[in-house]
């Protein structure tokens, strides 16, 4: 069931299960949602830390960035990491098992090819900036349950 | 750099008063803070007892301005007789100290009282990269709209609006549902026995796995709009 305002209105038009567990090389258990970033079906952390959806370098090469729509070469931290990439417009869908999908024109960060490495095998961030700030969300920890809708 | 509730105005330290007027130490009297009004081209020592004529005539060589009588304690110094270009040399510069100082508040009060109108696209180019180097995102998007509703035609601000745009959110109806709770299950129930590796699945079953992201690309081609899971089992 999908949720709803006091007065009755939809908040949430999509409902989508997540995963409560360590992302790689950390502790700390993370909320991971399954989202489609530029049409490639992948595992995020909720991140409202992050300014940005930021995804690993390789994602350049799988969803076909363009660098000439991109703004080039901004310096980001990623996990007390300098690193340096672009900034893309590109398209995250929240699949939803109930309700309807949500579709966000988002920003995202890619790091250079050159932060491979360093990125090492992180999964990509739905950052709070450029993403979540414009949609309705909420979560159900007693059903992991990831409730999404547009604001 | 220290920064102070004003809203009009940046507030500098005697610190960066000197490294940005190249004075030495004593030819600053000490004051809780120095103010550079952008927006009306003036500067005012704020609390100063012992501001000497000395030190004026310091600013005034670096700033060509024809100031001849001693300053007095709160007095306002005027530099209308700068040019358009000076001032925004000037602010640029303030802009770039407090980005390197790493200093956000400061940043956003300079962005606050900057009439950009008067400036060059190529100068919101560079405050709008400084603003994402502060990791400011928000700021950044400012200054691009600012650049828009200003510089409308330049393509480069234009593109950069369009990528630090707020982000737009709408309910699609599925046409083919994917099923992530399938997946979900699947990761759950296989954790333990595929811990590290890398695995694609698709509604809940396996593909193929693999020790690296690269060896599923490998195997499994081109992934792109075909519900594919792809991620490391942790």
């Amino acid at each position: 069931m999908l949720l709803t305002t006091a007065d009755g209105d939809i908040f949430a038009t999509g409902r989508a299960p997540y995963s409560y567990r360590p992302a790689i090389k950390d502790i700390s258990n993370r909320i991971i949602l399954q989202v489609e970033i530029g049409g490639v079906l992948v595992e995020a952390i909720i991140d409202t830390g992050s300014p940005y959806v930021v995804c690993p370098p390789y994602f350049s090469e799988i969803i076909g960035l363009d660098s000439a729509s991109a703004l080039e070469s901004i310096p980001f931290k990623v996990r007390g990491i300098d690193m340096r990439g672009n900034l893309y417009r590109v398209n995250v869908l929240f699949p939803a098992e109930e309700g309807d999908d949500l579709n966000v024109d988002a920003t995202v960060f890619v790091p250079d090819q050159e932060w491979r490495e360093a990125w090492g095998e992180q999964p990509a961030f739905i950052g709070l900036t450029g993403c979540l700030e414009r949609m309705r969300f909420a979560v159900d920890p007693e059903n992991d349950h990831f409730y999404f809708g547009p604001s | 750099m220290a920064t102070h509730d004003v809203d009009s105005a940046a507030v500098l330290t005697h610190q960066d008063m000197c490294r940005l007027f190249d004075l030495d130490d004593d030819d600053l009297p000490t004051s809780n803070g120095y103010m550079i009004d952008i927006w009306n081209s003036s500067c005012t020592v704020a609390d100063s007892t012992t501001f000497q004529h000395k030190s004026i005539k310091r600013l005034e060589s670096d700033w060509q301005n024809e100031i001849t009588q001693p300053v007095q304690p709160h007095t306002h110094v005027s530099f209308k007789d700068r040019t358009s270009s000076d001032i925004d040399n000037y602010a640029m510069t303030l802009l770039e100290t407090a980005a390197l100082a790493q200093d956000k508040m400061e940043f956003q009060a300079l962005v606050k009282v900057i009439p950009w109108s008067t400036f060059t696209p190529s100068d919101l180019v560079k405050a709008i990269r400084m603003a994402l180097a502060l990791e400011a995102p928000l700021i950044a998007r400012k200054l691009a709209e600012q650049g828009q509703k200003y510089f409308p035609t330049h393509s480069e601000i234009n593109k950069i609006a369009r990528i630090l745009a707020a982000p737009t959110a709408k309910s699609v109806r599925p046409t083919t549902r994917l099923d992530v709770k399938a997946n979900k299950l699947w990761i759950t129930t296989n954790r333990e026995a595929y811990k590290g590796k890398w695995v694609a699945l698709h509604d809940g079953k396996l593909i193929i796995s693999s020790q690296t992201f690269s060896g599923i690309a490998a195997k499994v081609g081109d992934i792109k709009g075909k519900g594919i899971l792809v991620t490391q089992v942790t």
